[in-house]
Formats: C-alpha cells, structure tokens, sequence
C-alpha cells in the first residue's frame, strides 16, 4: 500500500506534465520573463537559465526571504509596478494570486501575458507548484530531476526521526505570536512526519495568532521558529523569550519560514535540518 | 472619602476579573494551591507569568495615562487636552518605534523607555510653546491633530527603511495597544517611570489649583511657573513613555477619565490628579476583561475598544463645547 502511494506521488507530477502543453524551448518557450513575487522569482532561478529572466521583484535578493538571494544578485529588480515591467517588454509576467494585484490587472488590461501562482498548503501542492511554472517556461525535464531528488531526501530524513517524534506536539511561532494552524504547509509538514500541530488542534485555520496561555496549556513536546538573529529588530522578538515558555521544557527547533513560504525543493532542507536538530536534541 | 473607597474597590474587582479571564480556562484556586506547594504547574505559570504582568500593566498603563491627561488639561487650561489627541503618545511611538526597528532598543534596557519618554516630552514642549500663540482651545486641538499626522507619517517613512519589511504590519497593531502576553519584565521596565512621573505630577497638584485662576493670581500667589511647568512636562513625559512602550497607545483614557471624574471633584485640577489614578486603571482594565470575553478567534487590540468608546465621547464633549 505504501509502494503503491509513493508510485503515485511520483507519477502524479509526470501525468500532469503529459496533460499540459509543453512547449520546447527551441520554439515557442518564453524567452523574456519578468517576476514580481518573490515565490515565483526563486522558481524562475532554479528552473530557467538567467539569460532569459528579465526582472526579479527586489525580494528575491534579500537573504530573509529568498533561498537564492546570492543568485538572485544580478539579475534587475522590480518593484511590481505595471509600469517598470511594461518597459522590459516581457512575454511571460509571473505574479502570487496574492501580490500586487492592481499592478497585475493593469498588466492583464494592457493584454500582457500573465500568469498567477497559486498557495500550496501541502507537499503534493508544493510539487505541482513546480512543475506548473516548469510547463509555463519549458523547462519540465528539470522540474521532474529536482522533484524526485526532493522526494527522496525528504523520505530518508523522515524515515529517521518518524520513530521518534511521531505522537509529539509541536507547534511553528511566527512573530506577533502567529502560529501555523490548520491549513497551512506547515501543518501539513508536522502531520506527514506524524507529529501533532497543536496549533490546528486550538482550532487555528491558517496563520492565526495562538494565544500565550493556550500554548502554555497544549505544553507541547517542540516548538519551531526562526533561528535567532532573523529575529532580531522585530517587536514580535520578545514572545518567544517570554519567561514563561521557559518552563514548557519543550525543545526549540530552528527552521526558517522561508522554506515554508514558497514552494521549492528547500522543503526537504527542512525535514533534513528537523531530523538533524530532533536527534541532536535527544 | 466615600468616592475613593468607592474606586479603590471597583478597581480591585475589575483586577481579580482580570485575573480570572483567559482562554485557557484554568481555575485560579488551582494555580494558588500549586504555588502554596510549591508544584510547577501550567496553571500556576498561566496566572504568575501570563495573567499577572498582563493585569499589572494594565493597571498601570491605565493610571499613567489618565493622570498625563488630567495634568495636560490643567497645564493647557484646555478641556480637550489629552495625550493621544494632541499626539503626544504618537510623538513618543514614533521615537519607540525608531528605537525598536533600527536595533538601539538592545543597547540597554532603559532605552526604549527612555526614548518614548523624550518622544512625549518634545511634544509637550512643542504644545506649550503653541498655547503662547494660539489663543482657542480648539486651535490648539488643531496644532494637536496636525502633530499626530505628522509623526504618523514619520513613523511609515522611518519604517520604510527599517531592515524588516514586515515591520510596517507589526507596527499597525502595536499602535492599537494591548497588554496581551507582556511578561513581568516589561512591568519591571515601566514601573519607575510610572512612579517617578506620578511622583512629578502629584507634587504640583497645588500648582494646578492656582493655574486654573489663570497664569497673572498663580505667579502672584507665589507658584514659580516655569518651574512647575517643567516638572508637570517631566511628569507627563514620564508617564505616557512608560505607558507606550511597554503597551503601544491606548487611546482617549486621558481624555474620558478625567471628564467623567471631574464633576465628582468639583472641579478641582489639583484632587482630579488623585483620582485619575485608579480611574484610569478602571477603564483600561474594563476594557481589557471585554476584550478578552468577545467572541471570535482572534483577541481585539485593546485599543480599539478604548477608541470605540473614545471616539463618539470625543465628538460629544466638542458638541458641548459649542453649546
């Protein structure tokens, strides 16, 4: 049953590329793209070669939010305005179903080609994420490479830490005391290692703050969030030093949001760094 | 002597409440019968490290605003004073905030603090300096309101450049004010400015008497004006720094408190100080039980019911103020 699920997850991305239109880079493959988020900027760096890439929005540089900021360097950045993309006379405009969407409709009135990135709150999601920007630019066969070697760095990491956390409560703490609640890819993250979110347990859909005294009174076995010095200069810093998250005796695991914010092989990281941090913490 | 026992006890309630509303529902005997045994429990930590700080601060921030708002009002002669309407808690949120985002709030301890604190006490300064050239009371509200946009702005132009995009978002519901999961730290912090600003305050409660004669018979009764003016700027600085910093801005308790208060006083500038201390603990506890009791899976920002009850009192007094 397990075989036949794992066959599946497999198949599923390639199935899907057989059902869209994929077209080859030699002919009609867009040549200069432009990306005004920050989720579609890193999949544009791994997927397509820099030559084609026309603009990246002023994130994709940034270190605290982008997983490729060092590649992400030289390429010109945009502010996701309609008028600074115009200008770079893009055949493909890639944009968040959630970011600057007056820029985004100006575009689509002016009869630009844009396609809009949707939210993946599940591993599956995430995976489909990448092999849909992969269909829109051609460049599917390094999708599938990247996926399947995602897959199996998250099935070994999983592998050796399932035995240990499975049953756990955990909970990911964002700042201004946000946790991760139902609904979100982090959620989906704590589950598939068969650990317990006790923030969708207090009822939280999506990013919802979780109030201090129901985390003190889930008392859960992990608590998950930014590694310090991300932290800083935030107001938010001081809830996770709150003295009285010192007597939970729960473990801190340290795990940037950024590899849960946008899709990307960057997942695996995170169930690397998690089995790495769970033993080491044992 | 009655009306004070009559505060006194309405504000000790409204704190046992306080104590006793959470959403984790733990019992308050239980949590006292853990610490009277010494047992570590979640109950206990709940109410000493969570419930606790929450409802000191509120006490607190409470009394530090309304006495700032009786002794502007008596200083400005201007019924319609208070910190929030004449932007002296947004001056001293937007040297907070510059603080905060910029990395100097590490430096040490009492740095926060002692920035929202010269924040309010440049405005203070700022406004007195206007009342010699303005001569109504509404164009002083005006001067007031006129300072708030201004350090509104500053504040999303410092923001802009701060290292942390999100922080123009944090910094939005910061500045609707709450005490929600605040730690004894942070009551730690504001305490001796709430004492050394009440201290400034309740000492020139005589002078306030004279001043509300107007300045010529408070010379002539032998009050050295500059000097008290000082310390009720000190005062006041001291007080609505602490409260900002450690609780964002709350808004019209300096405002409502003392109106409300004012008649029971007879009018009296100086006894009005007295009796904005737990009147203003009053309201924002009050406010801070509500807030915890409305339904919906997120707590509103104190703030906002503060402002809620704040804004159409606001509106009423200007009415009455024409008539």
């Amino acid at each position: 049953m397990a075989a036949m699920k794992t066959l599946a997850h497999f198949c599923l991305p390639l199935f899907l590329l057989l059902m869209l239109p994929v077209p080859s880079i030699a002919q009609n493959a867009p040549v200069r793209i432009v990306s005004m988020n920050v989720c579609t900027d890193q999949l544009l760096l791994l997927l397509v070669d820099k030559s084609r890439i026309a603009s990246l929005s002023y994130f994709a540089a940034n270190p605290a939010f982008s997983n490729l900021a060092d590649l992400a360097k030289e390429v010109p950045a945009n502010r996701g305005q309609a008028g600074e993309v115009m200008v770079l006379e893009p055949d493909l405009v890639l944009t968040s179903a959630f970011s600057a969407s007056f820029s985004t409709s100006v575009l689509q009135r002016l009869q630009q080609h844009v396609e809009r990135l949707g939210f993946a709150a599940t591993r599956e999601e995430v995976f489909a994420q990448i092999v849909q920007v992969a269909a829109w630019t051609g460049s599917s066969a390094k999708a599938i490479a990247m996926i399947r070697a995602a897959r199996t760095r998250i099935a070994d990491a999983s592998k050796q830490i399932q035995p240990f956390v499975a049953g756990k409560k955990a909970v990911f703490l964002s700042s201004n005391g946000v946790a991760f609640g139902a609904g979100t890819l982090q959620d989906d993250f704590l589950h598939s290692l068969g650990m317990r979110n006790i923030a969708a347990e207090a009822g939280l859909n999506g990013p919802a703050p979780l109030p201090l005294e129901l985390l003190l009174a889930a008392a859960p076995d992990y608590v998950i969030s930014e590694p310090r010095g991300a932290l800083d200069q935030q107001l938010a810093h001081p809830l996770l030093q709150h003295p009285a998250l010192q007597h939970l005796h729960a473990h801190s695991l340290a795990l940037p949001e950024r590899w849960f914010d946008c899709s990307g092989p960057w997942l695996a990281e995170a169930y690397v760094s998690m089995a790495k941090q769970v033993r080491s913490s044992r | 002597m009655k009306l004070s026992s009559l505060l006194l006890i309405l504000v000790a309630v409204l704190w046992l409440i306080e104590l006793s509303s959470g959403v984790s529902g733990i019992s308050i005997s239980v949590a006292l019968a853990d610490w009277w045994h010494g047992h570590n429990s979640v109950a206990r930590i709940i109410l000493f490290e969570v419930r606790l700080p929450r409802a000191c601060l509120a006490l607190m921030a409470g009394a530090a605003l309304a006495i700032s708002g009786a002794a502007l009002q008596g200083l400005l002669r201007n019924p319609l004073a208070s910190p929030d309407i004449l932007g002296v808690s947004q001056t001293a949120a937007l040297a907070a905030v510059c603080v905060l985002y910029f990395g100097f709030s590490q430096l040490a301890w009492f740095v926060l603090p002692l920035a929202a604190l010269s924040g309010a006490a440049l405005a203070v300064v700022f406004l007195l300096q206007l009342t010699r050239r303005l001569a109504s009371t509404q164009s002083l509200i005006l001067a007031g309101i006129a300072l708030t946009a201004l350090t509104s702005a500053l504040i999303t132009f410092a923001l802009n450049y701060a290292p942390n995009p999100y922080a123009l978002q944090e910094v939005y519901f910061w500045m609707l004010g709450s005490v929600a999961n605040r730690s004894l730290a942070e009551v730690w912090l504001a305490l001796p400015f709430f004492v050394i600003g009440t201290a400034l305050l309740l000492s020139s409660h005589r002078c306030l008497d004279a001043l509300s004669l107007g300045e010529d018979t408070a010379a002539t009764l032998g009050f050295p004006l500059s000097h008290y003016r000082w310390r009720l700027i000190v005062g006041v600085a001291c007080n609505v720094g602490a409260a900002v910093a450690v609780s964002g801005s709350i808004g019209f308790v300096g405002l409502i408190v003392p109106h409300v208060l004012r008649p029971l006083v007879k009018g009296q500038p100086g006894q009005l100080l007295w009796w904005s201390l737990p009147g203003g603990s009053a309201l924002v506890l009050l406010a801070d039980v509500i807030v915890q009791h409305l339904p919906g899976t997120q707590e509103l920002q104190l703030g906002v019911l503060t402002a809620l009850l704040g804004g159409p009192f606001f509106l009423w007094l200007l009415l009455r103020q024409r008539s």
